[in-house]
């Protein structure tokens, strides 16, 4: 086993975590698929490409730089507000398929702003430090920022355990989500905790953007990766931040293995066929919770 | 004398088209309620219809025809996101599987255009009835997202079996499909499609219209309402989404052969998620649940994406906005499913009904709209 496919799995696992985390913040909080977050993930890509400094000579470039990533944290979060006030809270109330309608109406609105922004462009962000590299043997050669998605991943990941575990408001979310009209009856703010939700969810996507920018092309295909994320988000379970990591991994491992070693065209499906196999034998995920369904 | 004044009193309630007309129960059941001007409206409609060929611009008839295979389509998903309330991202999947399975039956098996096309709706029942056993095991969205599932994977197969298509039989031109002919005529001019997709499309709507006050129809209503007390009244809830979904899949398939044959040739970029996610805006904008409001919402959504193409096309924008016309084109679609989501959660139907009801019911004011729901 080389060491060069433990890196892309790895770095592929990186990536898989920081997408998928945006689709669990969302139906933690409200038992809702947040389809928007491919959109935001792309966006969020773009942006940095637009903003973002792209020679390093002048020493100033780097407050610039970490300047530029603390002013996108505050966007997403704001932007994360906006669009709980103005998109989804209206729809409170009505039916949960409205309002994952409501997020894949987002999603293609988001496409459109890409697109009439930034027609048909592609890039790649140049940052310091991407052409650091160490050549571990004659045949491997791992690049510095090849480790950046599992290194961000994990702490993101960790952050949001911890958030959820051990805040009050990680705790209040996770009363809305059991029941929210008891949460509220006991003085937690539904909307309050649903904002704080999107501005997470927006943000994650935010970091998830700026990642996947510094390891390829920005393009419009991010859609179709982030929407890959999904399900990371499902085989772990729909509600588990644990379960995101090893469901990862797993979909990780396959797919490089796919592309390794069969096709790479199918390797696009591979995702989707774990997730159908998964979801056949454990339905909630490998680590969800077992939904009050069956209850009267 | 006494017969004579109790058929006069009939006639009046026909032609006031009262809902309380009814007096037997194949009345009550029947699939249109009894008026007068619910009969006018459709006579007047039969004959705009038959003219409107005649009368219409080429472009207008290709619109229309656009409309009328997404019709077909827009029932379809109608059935299993409006009526069993199951979310399905993967109708273009259905469609592409329509659309490849009817383009390999004729080159591959040679078979003749009338036989392929109902070969590739049943095809497209297949992958729908496969699509819904995750039914058996699974409840709310995670069983929506096993049709994104099923999205991708059609998606890769068919674009597999389109590169095989075009390396063994030659590229564009090579891969045309031939003219549907049947019972001596040929269907190739817009005037004998539009007739021609005037029936399929008629005959689907009449199909869903039917089955939406059978038991199937009656399962799924007490299904949406609430899943576990459905279970509780005897109904089979995995067999009724396994059902909607293979109606769905059948409808599905049926579009997506009839455009292929439209077009005349299959194209993996016409199935993509943005298709299924259009179908969805389409029953959404009509409203969801009302089989009218999805032939409603083909026609609003074909036609606003068909208006946004001339405003650009007639106001000499083409060349500042050409190359952002596909973006143009998806921030108004989905414009209009927020606008639909926030202000009308009714659709075009719910409009309708709330505009008719309020000169029927004049001077009165409060209208109900749930009746339309049903």
């Amino acid at each position: 086993m080389d060491i060069f496919l433990i890196v892309d799995i790895l770095k592929l696992a990186g990536m898989y975590i920081l997408m998928s985390l945006g689709f669990v913040v969302i139906y933690k909080a409200s038992h809702v698929l947040n389809l928007a977050q491919p959109g935001l993930v792309m966006l969020a890509s773009f942006i940095g490409l637009q903003v973002l400094p792209q020679n390093f000579e002048n020493p100033t470039s780097f407050s610039k730089l970490s300047l530029t990533l603390a002013l996108m944290i505050v966007g997403g979060i704001i932007l994360g507000l906006v669009v709980y006030r103005y998109f989804i809270q209206p729809l409170s109330g009505t039916s949960r398929i409205s309002i994952v309608l409501m997020t894949l109406a987002a999603l293609f609105l988001l496409e459109a702003v890409v697109d009439l922004i930034w027609p048909g462009d592609s890039g790649f962000m140049a940052l310091p430090g991407i052409t650091i590299g160490f050549q571990i043997n004659e045949t491997t050669y791992i690049r510095l920022f090849d480790l950046l998605p599992p290194v961000v991943g994990l702490v993101v990941w960790l952050a949001l355990m911890l958030f959820y575990r051990l805040s009050r408001q990680g705790i209040r979310v996770q009363a809305v989500a059991e029941n929210s009209s008891l949460a509220a009856r006991r003085g937690i703010n539904i909307n309050h905790i649903g904002a704080v939700s999107w501005a997470i969810a927006v943000v994650v996507g935010v970091i998830a953007g700026m990642t996947i920018g510094t390891q390829g092309v920005v393009s419009t295909l991010i859609v179709g990766t982030a929407l890959k994320g999904f399900t990371v988000a499902l085989v772990g379970g729909l509600d588990s931040i644990e379960g995101i990591v090893p469901a990862a991994l797993l979909i990780a491992a396959l797919e490089v293995a796919t592309v390794r070693w069969i096709d790479q065209q199918w390797s696009e499906a591979v995702p989707f066929i774990v997730l159908l196999v998964v979801l056949m034998i454990k339905p909630w995920g490998l680590f969800g919770r077992i939904e009050e369904l069956e209850r009267v | 004398m006494s017969n004579l004044k109790e058929l006069s009193s009939k006639l009046r309630a026909v032609s006031h088209g009262s809902p309380y007309l009814s007096t037997t129960y194949q009345q009550d059941s029947g699939l249109f309620a009894p008026s007068m001007k619910r009969i006018n409206f459709i006579v007047l409609l039969v004959v705009f219809i038959a003219f409107m060929p005649y009368i219409s611009s080429a472009s207008i008839l290709s619109v229309t025809n656009f409309s009328l295979i997404a019709i077909i389509g827009a029932v379809g998903l109608q059935v299993v996101t409006g009526m069993a309330s199951q979310l399905s991202l993967g109708h273009a999947a259905f469609m592409a599987t329509g659309a490849f399975v009817s383009t390999g039956m004729f080159f591959q098996m040679n078979l003749p255009p009338w036989l392929i096309i109902p070969l590739g709706a049943i095809s497209g029942m297949i992958l729908g009835f496969i699509s819904g056993i995750p039914a058996l095991r699974l409840r709310g969205f995670y069983l929506g997202i096993t049709t994104l599932a099923l999205q991708a994977i059609v998606g890769v197969a068919c674009l597999k079996y389109q590169v095989f298509l075009q390396t063994r039989y030659g590229t564009t031109t090579d891969l045309l499909l031939p003219q549907i002919r049947a019972f001596g005529v040929t269907i190739e001019s817009s005037k004998s499609w539009f007739f021609f997709l005037l029936v399929v499309s008629g005959l689907s709507v009449f199909f869903v219209k039917n089955l939406s006050r059978s038991q199937f129809g009656r399962d799924t209503a007490a299904m949406r309402q609430k899943e576990v007390v459905a279970e509780s009244l005897g109904i089979n809830v995995a067999m009724v989404k396994l059902r909607a979904f293979a109606i769905a899949g059948f409808f599905g398939g049926l579009c997506g052969t009839l455009q292929t044959f439209y077009f005349r040739q299959a194209s993996i970029e016409d199935f993509s998620l943005t298709v299924s996610v259009k179908y969805l805006a389409m029953i959404l904008i009509g409203g969801l649940g009302v089989v009218s409001g999805a032939v409603y919402g083909a026609i609003f959504v074909t036609g606003a994406t068909f208006l946004v193409g001339e405003i650009i096309s007639r106001g000499g924008l083409t060349e500042t906005l050409g190359p952002k016309s596909r973006g143009i084109e998806l921030a108004v679609f989905a414009m209009m499913m927020i606008v639909f989501l926030i202000f009308e959660p009714d659709g075009i139907a719910g409009v309708w009904t709330r505009v008719k009801g309020y000169f029927q019911l004049w001077p009165y004011r409060y209208v109900s709209t749930t009746r339309a729901k049903r």
